[in-house]
């Protein structure tokens, strides 16, 4: 039984992710489609379109994880790992372009916006595998439900602070490296 | 029931191995910080004697009717802390309490010596409202010019052997510190002591 409440863990932590970010996308979307522009990955008549597509299908998606909509949980970690493949490779097309001045469009969850690099390629590739194995597991839940969200609720809580932390300490780096040796 | 608990020990030791590393990268961030950030000294600027350099001694009158001599070799072994002020200085009187309490602290090894120049109906009212009756004010725009006292707040120190140790533009406890910290590393000034870690 310790799969599925693994499985329950990283919905929630996925569907906290990508609520966050669609919302703030939802919030700003003038913000997000000069974001979307700015990859240069789509032609000019399609960004807009594109932009609001993205921000429903991160809505949608997050939801999905949450139980709300009725999704298979491995269906919705499984568009997990894609969506976050999608957005892998599009930074990692203009990382390689040199393009490293974009912002990544991410979620709320830091003050600022942080420049894409390779660092955020892998994290978005390491993410991406969680999701996966997430979802070929087993995702029976036995048991009462509110005791399942019980016991993994504060792994995700807790997990998201250290997703936190962790990039905060990332966007540090670039700041040390401005102060003189 | 037991499920949920090897559910809740695993997902701990998984998240307290993360803690740990985070803690690692925080301590070694810090320690990067304390390294490259200098703390701030009183601010050096040119003009009148050169720390190193001995004043030469010389007898002021102070407010209060007394004779001081400042410069040349201490008769009492102790150094001597110049407090450049003025009745029109808003920030000479945001660090009078710092400089005050510094020099009481301080008493046994240094002494305190407020200076200024100018209107002595002035000065007596700073005297009255500050409290600074029980410190001597010497009043000489000579004094000032030999030290090369241009902004105020400036602190100059003078070892008990009538050499200058350092002086500067002050604006907070750290820069009247970094003069005391000047005399124990045998330098003249912050910037002095940057320089030489850089060349060495």
């Amino acid at each position: 039984m310790i799969g599925p409440l693994v499985i329950l863990a990283g919905q929630l932590g996925f569907a906290a992710l990508f609520l966050a970010s669609a919302t703030t996308k939802i919030a700003r979307p003038r913000q997000f489609a000069a974001t979307v522009d700015s990859y240069m990955l789509v032609p000019a008549p399609l960004v807009v379109p594109v932009a609001v597509a993205l921000s429903g299908l991160e809505l949608l998606l997050g939801l999905a994880l949450l139980g709300v909509l009725p999704v298979l949980p491995q269906s919705g970690l499984a568009a997990t790992g894609v969506v976050l493949l999608v957005y892998g490779l599009a930074m990692a097309i203009n990382v390689a372009r040199g393009r490293t001045g974009l912002g990544c469009g991410c979620s709320g969850f830091g003050k600022a916006e942080a420049p894409i690099s390779r660092a955020m390629v892998a994290r978005n590739v390491l993410l991406a595998a969680l999701a996966f194995a997430l979802s070929s597991g087993e995702a029976g839940l036995q048991g009462p439900l509110w005791l399942a969200y019980l016991s993994a609720a504060p792994a995700v809580l807790v997990s998201l602070l250290l997703y936190a932390a962790f990039s905060q300490h990332h966007t540090n780096r670039a700041l040390l490296g401005a102060t003189q040796r | 029931m037991n499920n949920y608990l090897v559910f809740a020990v695993v997902a701990q030791w998984v998240l307290i191995a993360l803690l740990a590393v985070l803690m690692l990268g925080l301590f070694r961030q810090i320690g990067i910080l304390h390294e490259r950030l200098p703390s701030s000294g009183a601010l050096s600027l040119s003009g009148g004697l050169r720390p190193g350099e001995e004043v030469a001694a010389a007898s002021y009158a102070t407010l209060q009717g007394q004779n001081l001599t400042i410069g040349g070799a201490s008769e009492d072994g102790r150094a001597t802390l110049l407090f450049f002020v003025s009745p029109t200085c808003p920030m000479c009187k945001s660090m009078l309490p710092t400089v005050l309490g510094m020099a009481n602290r301080l008493g046994r090894t240094t002494r305190l010596i407020l200076a200024s120049d100018g209107d002595v109906p002035l000065q007596q009212r700073m005297v009255e409202r500050e409290g600074l009756d029980g410190y001597p004010l010497v009043l000489s725009m000579e004094l000032g010019r030999k030290l090369g006292v241009a902004k105020l707040p400036y602190v100059a120190l003078i070892g008990a052997d009538g050499r200058l140790v350092a002086k500067g533009l002050v604006n907070n406890r750290e820069h009247v510190e970094s003069l005391f910290e000047a005399q124990r590393l045998g330098v003249s000034s912050l910037q002095d002591y940057l320089a030489q870690q850089r060349s060495a």
